[in-house]
C-alpha cells in the first residue's frame, strides 16, 4: 500500500507543486514563560491565543485556561519540572481535542489521545473531536426510550437505566461502585455480538496506574475491550490531565453518538475530577467558594453531563446538530445515544457534601451504594430506598416492567419493616409472609461480580421472587434455587420462555411455564 | 484577578507621557534594563516587592543606583506614582508591558538572530523583508553566533520566531520519542 502510487505524485502536477512551493520562512507566534507553579504556567505574549489552545512548552502541552490583558495562564498536560522561567511557549493553532476513529476502540490512551498501552500509535483514520464542545440542544434530542442492559438484576429490575440517561453511581469507598460500571461494560458484549455494539469509553480519573491497569485486564479477560475504550489520567498525571480526563471520554463518546450509534461513559469518579479542577483553579487565582471549589464547579459537570444525550431519529434535523466538528459533519447519522455513568465517591455517606449534591441534581437519578449492606454480603450493595431512575423506567422492556414493577417498593418497604420487626418478636402471619417474600428477594438480588445476566433470565428468576414462589424454601437455599431453576430453563424452555422475554412479550402461557418449573424444582431440593 | 488590567493602564500611562515628552527612546531602554536587572536578580525583585523591610523611597533610591548617569525624569516619576499608589511590587511587569506597548505605539522592532554560523547580508536583508512584511515596521536585527545551535537558525521579534535550527528539530523528535514510548499497561 506504502508504494502504491497517488494520483497527486503525476510528473505534470509534482512539477507545478515544484514551482508554486513557497520557500519563505514561517512566523511561529510565541510567548515567555513569566512564572511556573504546580502545574500552571503564566505566558507573557501570545496576544492571538483563544481559550482551549493547545500551547507547545519546549514538547509539552498546555492548555489555555485564562486570557488576560498582558499575560496567559495556562495548565500543563506534563510534567512542571522541564519548564524554566523565559522559557518559549509556541502557539499550535489547534483548540485541545482528540483523534477519535474506529482504531480507538480497544485502546488505552490519555485525554489527549496518546497511547498508554504500548500498541503503538492510533492509526486510520481519525476524526478531531474538540475536548470541550456545547452539548445538543432541546430539537436535535428526544426522549430516552430504549433501555441499557447492565446485566444488575437489583438495577435492570428496579433502577433501569436508559440510552442516553444520566445515571449517577454513588457511594462511599469500596462499596462496589466501579464493580457496577465494569459489569455494565461487560453487559455490552451480548451487544456487540449481535452486530449491534455499545461501544463503551471507561474514564479512570485520579486512580493509581496499577488500578487502571487491573481494569484493563479484567475487561480484556472478559472480552470488553473489542468494544470499549479506556482513557486515563492517573494519579501522577498533572492536574489538567485529571480534569480534561472526562471531556475526552465524552467526545470519544460524541463521535459514536452523532455517527448514530450507541455509546457508554463511565466517569470514574467525578470527586477526583472536582479536586483537580479546585487545584488548577486556585493555582490560577480564581475566586473560590464553598470548600475552595471555584463558582463555576457546577457548570463543570452540567455542561459535561449534558453531552450525554439521545439524537433525534430524523437525519434532516440530525445533520443540522449545533457546534458539530467540521471533520464530522458529512458522517453524522440521527437516532445515537450517549449514556453517562459518572461516579462520585461519598465520604462517610454523606450524600449532601457539595460535590454530590450538585451532580445528584444535574443527573437523571442515582445509584446509592451503603457500606453497612456491602458488610452483609448484600452486593450490589443498592440502598433501594434512595436510588431511583427518573427517566429509565420508560425504557425497560416490558416483561421486566410488568414482572417487577412493584418489587422497589416493596423491597424499600421490606427494608423498613425489617427494621421494625426487631424491636417485635411476636409478629402476625401476614407480616411474618412479608418478611419472608422480602429476604428471598434480597437474595435474590445478590450477584456475584463479572456474572451480567441476560434480560430474560432475570425476568423469569425475579417471576419467581416477586410472585412468592419461593415460600416453601429457607432464605438460605435461594441461589441454590436460582441455579437449579435458571439451569432448568436454559435447557428445556427457550423457545417458549427465554426467546419470547427477550423479544419483549409476557403473556399468562410463559407465567404459568416459569410457575411449573419452579415447582419441579423446589420439589426435587 | 485584576492585577493584570492594573499593569496594563499604568504601562499604557507611561506610553502616553513619554510620546508626549518626547524621550521615549530613553525611558524605553532604562525600562528594559531595569526588567532585565530584576529577572536576573530575584532578590532584587523580592525586595521590591516587600512592603515591611524598605520605604518606597529607599527602594526607589536603590533602583536610581542602576543608573550612574542619571534615571531619565519620566522614569522617574512614574517610580514615584506607583510607589503612592502602592504598585511598586508590579514593578518588573509594569515595565515589560510598557516597553511592549512603546514599541507597538512607535512600529520599532527589535529583533534577535542567533545562527550557528556568521551570516551572510542576504539572509539578513531577507529577514528584515519578511518583518516589513509580517509588521509594516523596520527592524534593528542583533546576530548572536551560537555553534550549539548546530545549524539554522532562531530568528525572534516581539511574540514571533522562526526556527530552523538543528538543535530544536532534535529536541523536538526527543520529545516525540518520549511521548510515543509512555505507556501504562
Amino acid at each position: 500500500m506504502a508504494n502504491s502510487i497517488k494520483p497527486s505524485e503525476i510528473s505534470e502536477v509534482l512539477l507545478s507543486q515544484l514551482r508554486e512551493m513557497k520557500d519563505d520562512f514561517q512566523f511561529e507566534e510565541i510567548g515567555k514563560v513569566l512564572q511556573v507553579s504546580d502545574g500552571v504556567v503564566r505566558i507573557y505574549g501570545l496576544d492571538k491565543a483563544e481559550a482551549g489552545e493547545l500551547l507547545d512548552c519546549g514538547g509539552i502541552r498546555a492548555v489555555v485556561m485564562n486570557l488576560e490583558p498582558d499575560n496567559v495562564g495556562a495548565v500543563l498536560m506534563g510534567p512542571t519540572d522541564p519548564i524554566k522561567e523565559g522559557m518559549i511557549v509556541r502557539r499550535t493553532g489547534r483548540i485541545a481535542s482528540i483523534g477519535v476513529g474506529e482504531s480507538l476502540v480497544g485502546r488505552v490512551v490519555d485525554p489527549l489521545g496518546t497511547p498508554l498501552d504500548g500498541l503503538g500509535p492510533v492509526e486510520g483514520e481519525l476524526t478531531d473531536m474538540p475536548l470541550e464542545r456545547k452539548a445538543p440542544g432541546v430539537i436535535f434530542r428526544q426522549p430516552v426510550t430504549q433501555p441499557l442492559q447492565t446485566g444488575l438484576k437489583a438495577i435492570d429490575a428496579m433502577i433501569p437505566i436508559g440510552r442516553g440517561q444520566r445515571e449517577l453511581i454513588i457511594g462511599d469507598r469500596q462499596t462496589g461502585k466501579t464493580a457496577i460500571a465494569i459489569d455494565t461494560i461487560i453487559n455490552q458484549r451480548e451487544n456487540f455480538l449481535k452486530g449491534d455494539p455499545v461501544y463503551c469509553i471507561y474514564v479512570a480519573i485520579g486512580q493509581k496506574g496499577s488500578t487502571v491497569a487491573s481494569i484493563v485486564k479484567t475487561l480484556r479477560e472478559h472480552g470488553a475491550m473489542d468494544y470499549t475504550t479506556v482513557v486515563a489520567a492517573t494519579a501522577a498525571d498533572p492536574a489538567a490531565m485529571q480534569y480534561y480526563a472526562p471531556f475526552a471520554g465524552a467526545a470519544i463518546g460524541e463521535y459514536f453518538r452523532d455517527t448514530g450509534r450507541h455509546a457508554l461513559v463511565v466517569y470514574d469518579d467525578l470527586s477526583k475530577q472536582a479536586v483537580a479542577y479546585r487545584e488548577v483553579s486556585l493555582i490560577l487565582r480564581r475566586p473560590s467558594g464553598r470548600e475552595a471549589y471555584p463558582g463555576d464547579i457546577f457548570y463543570l459537570h452540567s455542561r459535561l453531563l449534558e453531552r450525554a444525550a439521545k439524537i433525534i431519529d430524523q437525519q434532516e434535523v440530525a445533520e443540522q446538530m449545533n457546534d458539530l466538528p467540521e471533520a464530522l459533519r458529512s458522517k453524522v447519522r440521527g437516532g445515537g445515544s450517549l449514556t453517562a455513568l459518572p461516579l462520585i465517591e461519598t465520604q462517610a455517606g454523606d450524600v449532601s457534601a457539595y460535590i454530590p449534591t450538585n451532580v445528584i441534581s444535574i443527573t437523571d437519578g442515582q445509584i446509592y451504594l451503603e457500606s453497612a449492606l456491602f458488610n452483609q454480603g448484600i452486593r450490589p450493595a443498592v440502598n433501594v430506598g434512595i436510588s431511583v431512575s427518573r427517566v429509565g423506567g420508560s425504557a425497560q422492556v416490558k416483561p421486566m416492567k410488568k414482572v417487577a414493577g412493584t418489587l422497589k417498593i416493596d423491597q424499600a418497604q421490606y427494608g423498613e419493616l425489617e427494621a421494625f420487626s426487631k424491636f417485635s418478636s411476636d409478629l402476625d402471619k401476614v407480616t411474618e409472609m412479608a418478611l419472608d417474600k422480602g429476604r428471598k428477594n434480597n437474595q435474590l438480588l445478590i450477584q456475584p461480580q463479572y456474572s451480567p445476566m441476560p434480560v430474560a433470565e432475570q425476568v423469569a428468576i425475579l417471576y419467581c421472587g416477586t410472585h412468592a414462589l419461593m415460600r416453601d424454601i429457607p432464605v438460605s437455599r435461594v441461589l441454590e434455587f436460582q441455579d437449579l431453576f435458571l439451569n432448568r430453563i436454559r435447557v428445556d424452555h427457550v423457545h417458549d420462555v427465554l426467546e419470547p422475554l427477550s423479544a419483549g412479550k409476557m403473556d399468562d402461557s410463559i407465567g404459568a411455564a416459569i410457575e411449573k418449573v419452579a415447582a419441579e424444582v423446589i420439589s426435587g431440593m | 484577578m485584576n492585577e493584570s488590567l492594573i499593569r496594563t493602564r499604568y504601562a499604557r500611562a507611561l506610553v502616553r507621557y513619554v510620546l508626549e515628552c518626547g524621550r521615549g527612546e530613553q525611558v524605553c531602554a532604562q525600562a528594559e534594563t531595569l526588567a532585565g536587572i530584576m529577572a536576573s536578580v530575584p532578590e532584587l525583585k523580592r525586595m521590591i516587592a516587600s512592603r515591611d523591610i524598605v520605604s518606597s523611597r529607599e527602594k526607589i533610591a536603590l533602583l536610581h543606583k542602576a543608573f550612574p548617569e542619571g534615571m531619565e525624569n519620566a522614569l522617574d516619576r512614574f517610580l514615584r506614582l506607583l510607589a503612592d499608589h502602592d504598585r511598586i511590587d508590579m514593578l518588573e511587569e509594569i515595565l515589560r508591558n510598557f516597553t511592549d506597548q512603546y514599541r507597538r505605539a512607535i512600529g520599532l522592532r527589535n529583533a534577535h538572530l542567533h545562527i550557528a554560523v556568521q551570516p551572510d547580508e542576504a539572509l539578513l536583508e531577507r529577514l528584515r523583508k519578511l518583518v516589513r512584511k509580517q509588521t509594516g515596521d523596520d527592524a534593528h536585527i542583533a546576530v548572536e553566533v551560537d555553534p550549539d545551535l548546530i545549524g539554522g537558525f532562531i530568528f525572534d521579534i516581539d511574540d514571533h520566531i522562526i526556527d530552523t535550527s538543528v538543535s530544536s528539530s532534535l529536541e523536538r523528535i526527543r520529545a516525540q520519542f518520549n511521548q510515543i514510548n509512555r505507556r501504562i499497561v
